[in-house]
């Protein structure tokens, strides 16, 4: 890529940028928060929110290429420009900055010196080694390779978002992380920067776990290292850059909690505009949810038991049949501007939240297609070839798999937590028991406990039983987080060294939290040498030798960059790598098994209009393997042309 | 608060303080040696040569784990 034409990618980059985060803002002034903490999560939701609607309409309409993007940008910059009101919105911008600063230095003000220090350090830390990861290493997480960043993949290259052929049907699961994903990838066309599409959400996660915090009356210094020590579990850092959903599901888990517990407290009767906020953004939130992984619908019902126990069982119908009269009055005070835009905006979560599963079951009779839906031993859902469960014996195998996690004794943590929880030392060696103290000293506690107590058990009911099932619960250790800031709340000054003893455990956990996942305790240093000898455009997902079959090597590295190259592989092969760094590569499935003989292969790939067939251990059915191989041996229409990579002989 | 409240208050303080030694100290097992070890890797990097790769020894750190299905 000459630096001219990098140059233009970003400065289309840029200009969306700057046309999305206009766009959030002017909404979240129409949406007024009332304490700073929930204000930077609506701003932080709306811009995630309106960066996935704005590429996915976009997708649809097939204008998924930098140069019409910029230009819708800049004609919607233009826009906001020219109406009068919109620009007098945004011309508060500067306004708005300096209060946020304000806020900032206040929070930062209030924290003792040793927590300024630590976390100055802690902050620095993570940013290098986040920039460091992203940087350094490709897509290297088994599912991602799979389905995510297929998608984001053939997107990109297509410039649009549609289904296509491969025997990967995960690609039907919803998907508004890809979109958001997409966001990375779409303007320098190259996945360079893709594993940075976590970032947003580990942020909005923290900020999560702080506004929560101080919704259950917890000090500034105590939330601060509440959403610290939520941002250190291993579990999270780890999944936040390995190119998956389960990070954003848990920002989004914890968002709505903090808007709930926001709205169980006491301390909003006056504005009734605040009511109506806090509800519209949680739509919005339970809906970007709904469209990016389903079992955020697992997790409800914790979150519904928290919001009823929240303001005590008895007052639970009243308190919220205010809080809707409440936010009915805030709705018919706005003028009718206001109210067609927050309605375009619910529109626009309804839109985001369903259409992967409208989608699915126009096209396959199936909204949760490829997966067909099973209560006990009863089949709601008929169709698609995997089965989402819910029964009792899930729950037992599923408990007993966490039993067996617990502590993370089995070994290291790793992104896909095949042998522990990734919890880490702050919720081992502190939130235990901060979470015991939290439950026997707080009633206000209780109910927040609780809910996350169901939202796992429901969770526990449906997953699949699987050694990489702990991946779904990475919201969990934010209860752990919530109780050590109610925890520090009692702790007394002195004497002095009970202060020091804590602060010197807190800062232990959360520097070994970090120390634990410099690395993806996968990546050895020779496969980080491996790709840091290669420039940034150079390193490819096939290069990695982690999880990697030599043959995708070899595909990169002699396949036919600029033609169209087929390929076979299973319903939970590698097709991601295929596709190379920079998607140039286009692809084409062929549908061959071990029955057809050699004419017949040959005959499907000349149908699909390639003269190659990629095929690799592990990944292609064996008998395929064995069937082209024979092929290429018995020299009549095939032949190898380097190792997984079949050629139609031209001769032939 | 009475006195017998507030020594109460101070035991579960430091109750609470032991007990999350106890469970650092718990977890410590093996994590502490998985927690460092990245960090000797980082040092080797920067400094080559330096550390010896004892990579070999701790081979789980490096083994594929397969599909996450």
């Amino acid at each position: 890529m000459s630096a001219l034409e990098l140059a233009l990618r970003v400065g289309a980059w840029s200009i969306c940028t700057v046309f999305v985060l206009a766009m959030a803002y002017l909404f979240h002034r129409q949406l007024p928060m009332g304490r700073p903490a929930l204000s930077a999560i609506s701003l932080m939701v709306l811009s995630i929110f309106l960066t996935t609607l704005f590429l996915f309409l976009a997708g649809l309409l097939g204008l998924l290429r930098p140069g019409p993007l910029a230009a819708i940008g800049a004609g919607g910059l233009a826009l906001m420009a020219a109406i009068p009101s919109w620009r007098a919105s945004l011309l508060q911008v500067p306004r708005d900055f300096g209060a946020l600063v304000h806020h900032l230095r206040a929070l930062w003000g209030s924290l003792p010196g040793w927590l300024r220090a630590f976390s100055a350090a802690a902050i620095l830390i993570s940013l290098l080694r986040f920039a460091f990861l992203v940087w350094a290493l490709p897509p290297f997480v088994w599912d991602s390779l799979t389905y995510h960043l297929t998608n984001v993949a053939h997107w990109t290259q297509a410039g649009k978002i549609e289904l296509f052929d491969t025997p990967i049907l995960r690609i039907y699961t919803p998907a508004n992380y890809e979109v958001l994903a997409a966001w990375f990838t779409v303007f320098l066309h190259h996945d360079a920067v893709v594993e940075a599409a976590g970032i947003p959400v580990y942020l909005l996660a923290a900020i999560a776990v702080y506004a929560g915090a101080r919704s259950l009356g917890c000090s500034r210094p105590g939330s601060w290292m509440g959403a610290m020590a939520y941002a250190s579990t291993p579990a999270l850092l780890l999944a936040t850059t390995g190119t998956k959903n389960d990070p954003h599901i848990a920002a989004y888990y914890l968002t709505s909690l903090a808007l709930l517990l926001d709205l169980a407290g006491k301390r909003r009767a006056a504005d009734p505009r605040h009511s109506l906020s806090s509800f519209i953004l949680l739509a919005v939130t339970l809906l970007l949810a709904a469209g990016t992984k389903a079992y955020i619908a697992h997790l409800l019902p914790g979150l519904a038991a928290m919001a009823l126990l929240a303001p005590g069982i008895r007052r639970a119908l009243p308190h919220w049949r205010g809080r809707l009269a409440q936010a009915a009055q805030g709705w018919r005070s706005l003028g009718a501007w206001s109210r067609r835009s927050l309605a375009l905006l619910l529109l626009g979560g309804v839109l985001l939240g369903g259409y992967w599963n409208v989608r699915n079951w126009v096209v396959t009779g199936n909204p949760f297609y490829p997966y067909g839906v099973t209560i006990g031993s009863a089949r709601v859902i008929s169709g698609g070839e995997r089965t989402a469960r819910l029964n009792l014996a899930r729950l037992a195998d599923n408990l007993e798999s966490l039993a067996d996690k617990f502590g993370d004794a089995a070994g290291p943590i790793e992104p896909d937590l095949p042998e522990t929880t990734g919890w880490g030392w702050f919720f081992y060696g502190l939130g235990l028991a901060a979470i015991l103290y939290a439950c026997l000293t707080r009633s206000g506690f209780r109910p927040l406990a609780l809910g996350f107590l169901l939202s796992l058990l429901v969770l526990m009911l449906s997953i699949r039983p699987s050694p990489f099932n702990l991946r779904y619960l990475l919201w969990f250790p934010a209860v752990a987080c919530l109780a050590y800031a109610c925890w520090l709340e009692d702790l007394p000054s002195h004497p002095r060294v009970i202060p020091v003893a804590a602060a010197a455990m807190f800062c232990a956990a959360l520097a070994l939290n970090l120390a634990t996942t410099l690395n993806y305790n996968r990546v050895s240093l020779d496969r980080f040498g491996l790709m840091l000898e290669r420039p940034l455009w150079e390193r490819q997902a096939a290069l990695l030798k982690l999880n990697m079959p030599p043959e995708y090597e070899h595909a990169i590295l002699f396949g036919p960059a600029d033609e169209l190259l087929g390929y076979n592989v299973g319903d939970n092969g590698f097709v991601y790598p295929l596709f190379r760094a920079d998607y140039r590569q286009r692809l084409i499935y062929i549908p061959v098994s071990g029955a057809d003989d050699c004419g017949s292969i040959a005959a499907h790939m000349r149908q699909h209009g390639t003269d190659y067939l990629f095929v690799a251990e592990g990944h292609t059915s064996g008998e395929v393997i064995q069937q082209v191989r024979d092929c290429a041996q018995d020299g009549g229409l095939m032949m190898e042309e380097s190792r997984g990579l079949y050629v139609i002989d031209a001769g032939s | 608060m009475s006195p017998a409240e507030r020594a109460l208050s101070k035991l579960e303080i430091w109750g609470l303080l032991a007990a999350s030694a106890l469970l650092m100290a718990w977890y410590a097992y093996p994590q502490f040696i998985f927690s460092l070890y990245p960090l000797y890797e980082l040092v080797r990097l920067l400094l080559p040569g330096l550390l010896p790769d004892v990579a070999p020894a701790a081979s789980s750190m490096t083994a594929p784990t397969g599909s996450a299905g």
